[in-house]
């Protein structure tokens, strides 16, 4: 069994939690992780970058693990597409003044895993880090690793994130995906790291963190729904996760980080 | 962990194949197909068998691994696969994950879709061209951890078959030279207009090569069920994290340091068992005096260490793969070859790097540094007589 000791879901501009627990039927307090010096650490990171980070933070707060506590956590990002607006802009300026005056610092931030280098540089997570980007499956792939670590024993705990970005871009290659081939009006500035990016974050691992958690719930056996919430997403798979987790029961409505939440072992690799 | 290898295939700067990029790391000329990038940085280009080039349909990141891919199925005794109903696939990578066609953006900005440019791009996933071309039915994953991509392939490869998800895995790397990647190392400053001298003191930089690696991996049943022999395993594995900087390891390699001594901890080995290390050693200032800062800590010399990058390149997400069947071909041959052009001791680094030279080794320790502060330590265990 693992147990879901944290839920994260932001935009790079902040939590949609409630927004997504609303449209789950539940109204959460609130208890919005701080943001001490967060602006100052993200300061010219790409919204894919930012996003990732909120949502951990989200996930982590109120969990109890911190510090120490965190040093030997994992860390798997998992994406359709990646940072790929970041890298957009990168070719941009190769093809505005050159090969040779490539900025270092957008190349570096362009690498699908500087998201979760970023993870692990502010919460001081030294644990495994992977990032997966797939078209199919992608946040499948990472329960999947994540159980695996958690039942091998590589990790207590797993930050689980899937990041990704709502951009012109993206928009395009949706569209191509599904047969599309109109292009906005204007493309000439379509690279944009600065585009909106969303990520959802669960914090999992093999013991309940949280001393409010009550049994008789977390014994609940819950189907995750076949739609996700009525909420426009990028991130289908981990919000009909999240959506399940947040369902009502009995009334009662749910305290944020006081969730746990079994994910039965299954063959399927859907969640 | 124990899992076994039961086939190979590789495709380097060094080689068409295993056998002759094994040949190909001896001596210190350049290998054959070496040239300038549009930075006039040199880079090493990987013989692609005319039969595997798509000539441009496909990335050749996927046309380098089509080839490793099917030396590696007929290696294995894979070439007619009956049930793939139990059979992964996880590959690391870096260029073909990206939409980084240089024309698809500038004909975007033009307002015009280059359509051949996304068709290759969505089926250009590495892990997912795979389980498409042999319709396997485990999970498909391609790994985006940087130039770590290849040997965490590997090890999450090994956690799928010890969880029982999987009966075999096809776990690997594969990247190309690429315009973009070769813009962004130039800009970082850390690539060379002169052949790479990893570990060297005057060592200025990396050369960036291509490439593909496959190792088939399998669990005991499995290959029991299929009345196959290995004497290669993958005996552990770890990665840990620096997090500390987004492009440059710590400077005292404390980072690799863990991953190593936790990968030791994983196949149950003292520090003595392991008979010699296939560095990742790209050539650069910074990696190697943290690899070679580590290994001194934990090894103290006692030790063989080598980078094979002096003649394969920096093949990036595929490196890790590519000297993970470097260091298997070398176990079994019982032999190791030296740090290409390697001449003077850097002062900062306690203990020099290998000659070429015979070994008695069980057991060989392939590392992996990479952006993001990943650091990836495999551990592979041979069993049998040296290879002549």
């Amino acid at each position: 069994m693992i147990q879901i000791n944290g839920l994260g879901y932001c935009s790079n501009s902040g939590s949609m939690m409630r927004e997504l627990a609303a449209a789950a039927g539940v109204v959460l307090p609130v208890n919005d992780p701080p943001e001490d010096g967060l602006k100052k650490q993200l300061r010219g990171c790409s919204a894919f970058i930012t996003a990732g980070v909120r949502a951990a933070m989200e996930a982590l707060h109120g969990s109890g693990l911190a510090g120490a506590g965190l040093a030997e956590t994992g860390i798997i990002v998992t994406s359709r597409l990646g940072d790929q607006n970041t890298t957009s802009e990168f070719i941009d300026d190769l093809i505005d003044y050159g090969v040779d005056q490539g900025s270092p610092i957008k190349f570096a931030h362009s690498s699908h895993n500087a998201a979760a280098s970023y993870i692990a540089k502010l919460f001081n997570i030294c644990g495994p880090a992977v990032t997966a980007v797939n078209f199919d499956a992608s946040f499948a792939n990472g329960l999947t690793l994540a159980q695996c670590w958690l039942e091998q024993g590589t990790c207590d705990n797993v930050l689980l994130l899937q990041i990704e970005s709502c951009s012109p871009l993206s928009e395009v290659l949706a569209n191509y995906e599904k047969g599309g081939t109109t292009l906005p009006a204007d493309t000439s500035a379509f690279a944009d790291s600065k585009a909106p990016c969303m990520a959802a974050c669960l914090l999992l691992g093999n013991q309940a963190l949280n001393m409010q958690i009550s049994l008789s719930r977390s014994a609940q056996n819950r189907d995750v729904p076949a739609e996700p919430a009525a909420l426009a997403t990028p991130l289908p798979d981990p919000v009909r996760l999240i959506s399940a987790v947040l369902k009502p029961h009995n009334g009662q409505l749910v305290n944020i980080n006081g969730i746990t939440y079994l994910i039965e072992r299954h063959g399927s690799q859907e969640s | 962990m124990s899992v076994c290898i039961t086939g190979m295939g590789c495709i380097s700067p060094a080689g068409i194949n295993c056998a002759a990029t094994l040949d190909g790391l001896q001596g210190d000329d350049a290998p054959g197909l070496t040239g300038l990038s549009e930075t006039g940085q040199i880079v090493f280009r990987a013989p692609l068998d005319p039969a595997y080039d798509s000539g441009g349909r496909r990335h050749r990141s996927i046309d380098l691994l089509a080839q490793a891919l099917d030396e590696a199925l007929n290696d294995a005794g894979l070439n007619e696969i009956s049930d793939t109903s139990r059979i992964g696939v996880c590959i690391g990578a870096t260029s073909a994950s990206f939409l980084n066609d240089m024309d698809f953006h500038r004909k975007l900005r033009e307002q015009v879709l280059d359509e051949a440019s996304l068709d290759r791009f969505f089926a250009g996933n590495p892990a997912e061209y795979v389980k498409k071309q042999l319709a396997l039915g485990g999970p498909a994953m391609t790994v985006n951890n940087a130039c770590a991509s290849g040997t965490d392939a590997v090890g999450i490869a090994a956690s799928w078959l010890n969880a029982g998800i999987c009966d075999i895995v096809i776990a690997g790397g594969a990247d190309e030279l690429h315009s973009v990647s070769g813009a962004g190392f130039y800009s970082l400053g850390v690539t060379s207009q002169h052949l790479c001298r990893p570990f060297d003191r005057d060592r200025d930089g990396l050369n960036l090569g291509e490439g593909a690696a496959v190792l088939i991996l399998e669990t005991v049943e499995s290959v029991a069920r299929r009345k196959r022999i290995s004497g290669m395993y993958v005996a552990g594995y770890a990665a840990c994290g620096d997090a500390r900087h987004i492009t440059q390891p710590e400077p005292e390699g404390s980072g690799i340091e863990r991953a190593i001594r936790k990968a030791l901890h994983c196949a149950g080995l003292q520090t003595e068992d392991t008979g010699f290390i296939n560095a990742h050693g790209t050539g650069t200032i910074h990696n190697d005096l943290a690899e070679g800062r580590a290994f001194a800590r934990i090894f103290g010399g006692q030790c063989p260490y080598f980078s094979t990058k002096g003649k394969t390149g920096h093949t990036l997400g595929a490196a890790g793969a590519i000297e993970a069947v470097i260091t298997a071909l070398m176990l079994r041959r019982q032999q190791i070859t030296g740090s290409c052009r390697y001449q003077n001791q850097d002062p900062e680094i306690p203990f020099p790097p290998a000659a070429a030279m015979k070994v008695a080794a069980r057991y060989a320790l392939s590392t992996s540094l990479a952006f993001g502060g990943c650091n990836s330590a495999l551990i592979l265990k041979y069993e049998g007589g040296a290879e002549q």
